[in-house]
């Protein structure tokens, strides 16, 4: 073999190390995927610092098992690590030394945040930087605030579930897909909210024995991003009309007293806004709903026009009551922009916008001040595939 | 060593169509989202990338239209023949030089962003090497190749971005555009600058012309092909303000790409999109480089006595350094912009220069 050709050869060995690309190579087996992450307050200092404990959830594979194997010979599908300190992500590289194996956040699920870390001011926003910077993390990550202690939701035992997180995710969607609850919101859309100023929702889980209950909203002030009050059952049933495109939850009324439940099939809200002066700003929102007839105590033929128009008459009050109420609170006493009155100006009135959104909730308050007006209406479609059960009865 | 040698070393005026995007689509999309929407309201930047699209149409127009009075002359030649030997040799190094640091500026943020995203231990010096090697391959083959190597990667570019529009539809919202046509001028202005840069890539024209089998149709098929530049920057724009809106848009380092991580194909069973969208973006700017590099060896092939693979073995050594050669971000920010500043500049005035002298020289020859 000639000199030249041997060194071809060897050339050619050479660039073989670098096709093979597996400078990052980690065996799957020594990745260890976390699915969902807890932030939890442990102390303020007294230099104005916090100290925070982050609890990731594993996934442990053979815990879980295949459906041949059944339970997977009971071994926990799930590895919860705690560790505390001032920096996630330094946190973050501490848990790796209490694992075996590398934290990957590629899969992450959820983001469960304290109150008590929601309720300092700033430091939500603070924290959710490494969020969003990592590109690790994806955008899809959805967030809730828990009541009380984070760490300990990743702990539950639901029957049906193996690893909490999951549970939890599934949860939040099912709920948001049929009982009307506020839909989860996504790290992508936190950054929006984060970046705008713009006062926000997110919705919170309560710990309830075995089981998570998934229905209030947790309402941030967009300035500090500081939580200044949570919302339950109805406020946050009435929040979901003002602020959601389409709520497919169900709602009971009294007609004639008897119970009557429409399952609601759409919503469509739509909000006017008309500013003639800073201080004298007409909102008008819109809400229309179409149901049907889903469950019905009593008698009364529901084929009756008469009829149909009164069950609809009670829907738009009981949902013009909820409404009001959840505005009342968040315009009057929170005096936060949840429902987006200040988006629908910098949309439709830009020159308007420019000059009141230094004050709009926050400074002088324009949008406490102004006029909001709700308008709902509601439409009866089906009845489903009955008139009545019984024709005797009561009176 | 034998290699495959193609019949003639021309290209069809299609190929020349296509070769026009695949050069000028690259890095430039991946932020140019972010630096129009810092300086224009809501999603009025869209009009900025039209109106600097526009103007890019006619200038491809001109450019190919002066390449292709002079049928089948190498750019140095027709270049002698209008502003003297000199002056063209001068020219045509200045245009090697702009294809040179392009290729460089392209290898390091493409590495970079490999880096950032795909690879967290390997070094970028090791990322944009492999990269580098490959374009010199690729090169190092017949030019015809290359061409149809770019009519094959291109359908695939435009697809992927089509499916991540696609996919992107549940994320988005109409009320993102809102409102309309509330940016002030200045804010165009700067729009337009940054977007301009985006542009750069227009050179090829001047060397390529001359290799197209029917040059008569060159200047229609430039103008399309440039027309489709506007149209898909116009498009990704769009759909980054959709999802994200204005300020996360502006906010977002590469707003393409988070579009890729944010998006989730139904079903679940695949979760990591932005993978395959990256790898394909990688063909585009396998594209860049590779013409970007070509048309700098083929330009100095003209006023030089080297061969081709003499030429590559200088130029890439040198290319790798230059592209390595910034230490931080900052650096290669800045080295962007002048690569982009350059780039369009020395086009326009040697395009400028040639159609003047060459108007003279009719004008003359008429009288």
């Amino acid at each position: 073999m000639s000199k030249k050709k041997l060194v071809f050869l060897l050339y050619y060995c050479l660039l073989t190390l670098v096709l093979a690309g597996c400078w990052d190579r980690v065996e799957i087996e020594n990745r260890g995927f976390a699915v969902g992450s807890a932030i939890d307050l442990v102390e303020k200092k007294a230099d104005g610092s916090y100290e925070l404990m982050l609890t990731s959830q594993f996934v442990v594979p053979s815990g879980l098992g295949s459906p041949v194997q059944g339970r997977g010979g009971g071994q926990k599908a799930y590895l919860n690590i705690s560790a505390t300190g001032e920096s996630l992500f330094q946190v973050n590289r501490e848990m790796a030394t209490l694992t075996s194996q590398v934290p990957f956040y590629q899969h992450l699920k959820i983001l469960i945040v304290s109150e008590d870390v929601v309720k300092e001011p700033n430091l939500f926003g603070n924290i959710m930087d490494l969020f969003i910077r990592d590109h690790e993390m994806r955008r899809g990550i959805r967030i809730v605030i828990a009541e009380g202690e984070a760490r300990k939701i990743l702990d539950i035992k639901p029957d049906n579930e193996k690893v909490p997180a999951l549970y939890l995710d599934s949860l939040m969607e099912n709920n948001y897909k049929n009982a009307g609850s506020l839909k989860p919101v996504h790290i992508g859309e936190l950054q929006e909210l984060l970046l705008s100023e713009r006062s926000y929702s997110i919705p919170e889980v309560h710990f309830a024995d075995k089981f998570i209950q998934y229905k209030g909203a947790a309402v941030f002030y967009g300035v500090t991003n500081e939580m200044v009050d949570s919302l339950m059952d109805e406020e946050a049933k009435g929040l979901a009309f003002l602020t959601e495109t389409s709520t497919d939850g169900s709602i009971k009324v009294n007609v004639n007293g008897e119970m009557v439940t429409v399952e609601l099939k759409s919503v469509d809200r739509g909000i006017q806004v008309t500013p003639k002066d800073k201080t004298d700003i007409d909102v008008a929102i819109d809400i229309h709903v179409n149901g049907n007839v889903a469950e019905r105590f009593g008698k009364a033929s529901v084929r009756m026009d008469s009829y149909i128009k009164k069950v609809e008459k009670d829907v738009e009050d009981k949902i013009e009551k909820m409404t009001t109420q959840t505005k009342d609170k968040l315009q009057k006493e929170l005096k936060v922009d949840v429902i987006g009155v200040g988006d629908k100006l910098y949309q439709k009135h830009y020159t308007f916008w420019n000059t009141v959104k230094d004050d709009w909730d926050k400074g002088e308050n324009y949008y406490s001040q102004s006029k909001i007006n709700i308008n709902v209406t509601a439409k009866v479609q089906m009845v489903g595939s009955s008139d009545k059960v019984k024709t005797t009865g009561d009176d | 060593m034998k290699w495959f040698e193609y019949g003639d070393e021309t290209i069809s005026d299609k190929e020349l169509l296509i070769a026009v995007p695949s050069t000028i689509i690259g890095v430039g999309i991946l932020s140019l989202p972010r630096e129009i929407a810092k300086n224009t309201v809501s999603a009025d930047g869209w009009l900025s990338i039209f109106i600097v699209g526009v103007l890019f149409i006619g200038f491809a127009w001109i450019i190919a239209k002066l390449a292709s009075t002079y049928p089948h002359q190498s750019f140095f030649s027709y270049a002698s023949s209008l502003v003297t030997r000199p002056i063209a040799t001068v020219l045509t190094i200045l245009l090697a030089l702009q294809g040179f640091v392009l290729t460089a500026f392209v290898m390091r943020v493409i590495s970079d962003i490999a880096k950032e995203y795909l690879f967290d231990q390997t070094p970028v010096e090791v990322i944009a090497l492999s990269f580098l090697l490959v374009v010199v391959y690729a090169i190092a083959g017949s030019r015809a190749g290359l061409f149809r190597l770019n009519m094959m990667f291109f359908p695939i570019i435009i697809f992927i971005t089509v499916l991540v529009g696609g996919f992107a539809v549940a994320w988005f919202s109409v009320d993102n555009y809102l409102p309309v046509f509330k940016t002030d001028l200045s804010g165009h202005l700067k729009a337009m600058q940054t977007s301009s840069f985006s542009f750069t890539g227009l050179a090829i024209l001047l060397f390529y012309t001359s290799i197209v089998r029917k040059p008569k149709k060159a200047p229609k098929m430039a103008a399309i092909g440039m027309a489709i530049v506007p149209v898909l920057y116009i498009f990704i724009y769009l759909l980054c303000l959709g999802v994200f809106g204005n300020l996360a848009t502006a906010n977002l380092n590469y707003p393409i790409i988070e579009l890729a991580k944010e998006i989730e194909v139904p079903g679940g069973f695949f979760e990591r999109f932005d993978s395959i969208f990256f790898v394909i973006w990688i063909m585009s700017i396998f594209n860049t480089t590779a013409m970007s590099l070509d048309v700098t060896v083929f330009a100095l092939e003209s006023i030089s006595k080297l061969k081709k693979i003499q030429l590559l073995y200088i130029l890439a050594p040198l290319i790798y350094l230059v592209g390595m050669f910034p230490q931080d971000l900052i650096t290669v920010v800045q080295l962007g912009e002048f690569v982009s500043y350059y780039g369009v500049l020395i086009t326009i005035f040697a395009t400028v220069l040639l159609v003047i002298m060459s108007v003279i020289k009719r004008r003359r020859s008429n009288v």
